[in-house]
């Protein structure tokens, strides 16, 4: 091979290992194109009150936790803190003729002030126009010391509410499902979306598989073994109590509860020795059969009008590809048409994506792709950094979480929908299969 | 070479199999008869010499595994004296004392130089009574010495020829003990995605069932259970490896 030669496939091959997001056409954008960039300022917080001595460290957590969640939510341009001007800001008093001289013109800023009361922080909080020079809106948000961070959580979702005017209500406040290995055993565990506030959810020392969460957040499905055979168990999420849901002679898997919030799709191995998938309702009832095939049909993700269902199956090819079928099983069709190995599908609240983890043929790790439903068109979004797997789609459409054994072993991560703010949330032990939630509600 | 390999091993296991139920069971009709001692013989016509004879008995020829029998033996003609079983060389004429833990047959050679004389004597050894709080000892130790994992090809479920022969060895040990239920687990290896993982499971343990009830082990006798890649035995990322994964594992119900 002459040497151009030899550096033409070099450069073939580079090309190839490139994210596709990195091509040439914009068709495919994940954030929207804002009639004007936002450039936000996060004034820190400033503690108020007659007994300010408790307040370092929680005051030093609002500013960090309101920062990361800013930055993630991939709707801003963060103003570095560095640029600010030095006079701490506190409002109502706010010199918007300081903040004319930096090498930017800062769209927003927020500010505001902390107090212990009583034991309870009460939080102040106000966000400035700094265009118009004025408070655009405030709130007041107040819970215990151990809270500020979900006070933080919640201080940043009402900005991204607002200055998003209601595109996104922040995901700041939301949660991850997931399962976490503990010795031999698998238990499904939940924390803060940023991998904060982990708990254990089931604690029967058996295997917890492929949590998924009702819509609104009321009840988590996930598989079980803890009777020695796989089950779907549904539990409230409110008070962690069981739903009534029939045991099947045969293996069932991979639970998804419809957008409704009514039905579970599922997989199920029939008499047949057929592995199809079924939706009932949630205590079993009206079980009819959607998919129809004597291979593996698994991995149900309903589309938000919940009349469409993407899964896995192997029915064309050895490994399993990505389809899409309506409820009642007719118009299947394969989205990603290229081969390899492809699983765990999950469709975007706002219908218009699937992320799934896919290895394509003649290599050996999964990645996160996206395709866009009504044209096919698939995006890479993670590279060259391990296998990356099992997708979960954040209520907003525009983040995802996943799981990666980059540094070793399998751990949480979450990043923006274009691959972009990448960010490892758990650390210790092995954790797999993350579920995002719903929005929780806000009041 | 694989292939003759493991028909050897498929030999060797039902070899295995059929002295354990012979002498471990108490449905005596089934058991190989003691060989009888073949008559003396000398075929040798040889007339300057006498042909030497040789007798060998067992007291008792049937004894518990722990408990011991006497050997006797006498021989004419003879300058050299030989029995089998580890005894070696003795004199013309004895006994002895002998405890094996197996039934064996013990083989008396008389030489001299009018020619060989044989003699044999079987001691059959029998187990111990069980003991009616561990009635599932035995079948554990049948069970994992004649029920064998099979193996599965890289995302597929089917049954291979080689899982064939083991399953067929599989259906013939659990008809022999149609007291044994087993759990047949699915495993698979680290490749593939979990969810597909844990289906793949489900299909090859139910390969293996489905195979073995078509061989006449009812159904109810066997449960299955996919663990996916969740339990791999081996954790290298090698086709060695992945091979010992890809398989469904017989475990004795209890």
């Amino acid at each position: 091979m002459s040497f151009p030669k030899a550096l033409i496939s070099a450069l073939l091959l580079l090309c190839s290992l490139l994210p596709l997001r990195h091509d040439a056409d914009g068709q495919v954008v994940i954030k929207p194109t804002p009639t004007e960039e936002i450039i936000l300022a996060l004034a820190d917080v400033q503690p108020a009150g007659a007994d300010a001595s408790g307040l370092t460290e929680p005051i030093k957590i609002f500013n960090q936790v309101l920062w990361d969640d800013l930055k993630f939510s991939g709707y801003f341009t963060m103003a570095g803190k560095s640029f600010y001007p030095p006079k701490p800001v506190t409002p109502p008093d706010i010199d918007y003729q300081a903040w004319t001289g930096l090498p930017f013109q800062v769209s927003y800023l927020t500010a505001g002030t902390i107090e212990m009361a009583g034991g309870i922080l009460r939080a102040e909080l106000r966000i400035f126009d700094m265009k118009q020079r004025t408070m655009m809106f405030g709130q007041r948000i107040s819970g215990d010391t151990d809270q500020i961070r979900s006070i933080a959580h919640r201080w940043a979702d009402e900005i991204v509410y607002r200055l998003t005017a209601g595109q996104s209500r922040g995901i700041a406040s939301t949660k991850l499902a997931y399962t976490s290995r503990r010795g031999a055993s698998k238990e499904i565990y939940t924390m803060d979306y940023d991998g904060y506030d982990q708990r254990g959810f089931t604690r029967n020392g058996s295997l917890n598989l492929f949590p998924g969460w009702a819509p609104d957040n009321s009840k988590l499905a996930f598989m079980s073994l803890r009777t020695g055979k796989w089950e779907i168990n549904i539990h409230s999420f409110v008070d962690g109590s069981r739903l009534a849901f029939p045991i099947f002679n045969s293996f069932a898997s991979t639970p998804a509860i419809s957008p409704d919030g009514g039905h579970l799709a599922f997989s199920l191995s029939t008499p047949r020795g057929d592995t199809d998938l079924f939706i009932s309702r949630l205590d079993g009832s009206q079980r009819r059969n959607i998919t129809n095939h004597p291979k593996i049909d698994t991995s149900p993700t309903w589309s938000p009008s919940g009349k469409q269902i993407a899964f896995a199956s192997d029915r064309e090819t050895r490994a399993s590809q990505i389809y899409i079928c309506d409820v009642d099983g007719a118009n299947v069709r394969r989205i990603v048409k290229e081969g390899g190995d492809a699983d765990s599908p999950s469709w975007s609240p706002d219908g218009r994506w699937i992320t799934f983890q896919w290895k394509p043929h003649l290599t050996t790790n999964y990645d996160i792709f996206i395709a866009e439903v009504s044209s096919g068109q698939i995006r890479q979004l993670t590279v060259g950094s391990g296998s990356n797997e099992s997708p979960s789609w954040a209520p907003d459409s525009r983040h995802i979480a996943f799981q990666s054994n980059r540094t070793g072993s399998f751990q949480i991560y979450i990043m923006l929908a274009d691959g972009a703010e990448t960010r490892m949330v758990t650390a210790q032990g092995v954790n797999t299969s993350p579920a995002w939630s719903g929005y929780f509600r806000r009041d | 070479m694989r292939k003759s390999l493991h028909a050897l091993a498929m030999l060797t296991l039902l070899l295995a199999a059929s002295v354990i139920t012979g002498t471990g069971c108490k449905k005596k009709p089934v058991v190989t008869p003691p060989t009888p001692p073949p008559a003396a013989t000398t075929p040798e016509p040889a007339r300057p010499e006498p042909a030497p004879t040789v007798t060998l008995s067992a007291s008792p020829s049937t004894i518990e595994r722990g408990q011991s029998t006497t050997l006797s033996w006498s021989t004419t003609n003879a300058s050299q004296v030989d029995i089998s079983g580890g005894i070696g060389t003795v004199e013309p004429s004895g006994k002895r004392t002998v405890s094996p833990s197996e039934s064996i047959t013990f083989s008396a050679r008389a030489s001299g130089p009018g020619g060989t004389a044989t003699a044999e004597s079987r001691v059959t050894v029998t187990a111990p009574p069980v003991a009616p709080s561990t009635p599932d000892m035995t079948d554990q130790v049948f069970f994992s010495e004649n029920v064998r994992d099979v193996y599965f090809d890289y995302d597929s479920y089917d049954i291979r020829s080689d899982a064939r022969t083991t399953l067929d060895n599989n259906a013939r040990a659990l008809g022999q003990r149609s007291g044994i239920r087993v759990t047949i687990e699915g495993h698979c290896d680290e490749r593939g995605s979990e969810r597909y993982n844990l289906a793949l499971g489900d299909r090859r343990a139910n390969a293996a069932k489905q195979y073995l009830a078509g061989l006449g082990v009812a159904s109810e006798r066997m449960d299955t259970i996919s663990y996916g890649k969740e339990q791999p035995i081996c954790a290298e990322h090698t086709e060695e490896c992945w091979q010992k994964n890809r398989r469904a594992h017989f475990e004795m119900r209890r």
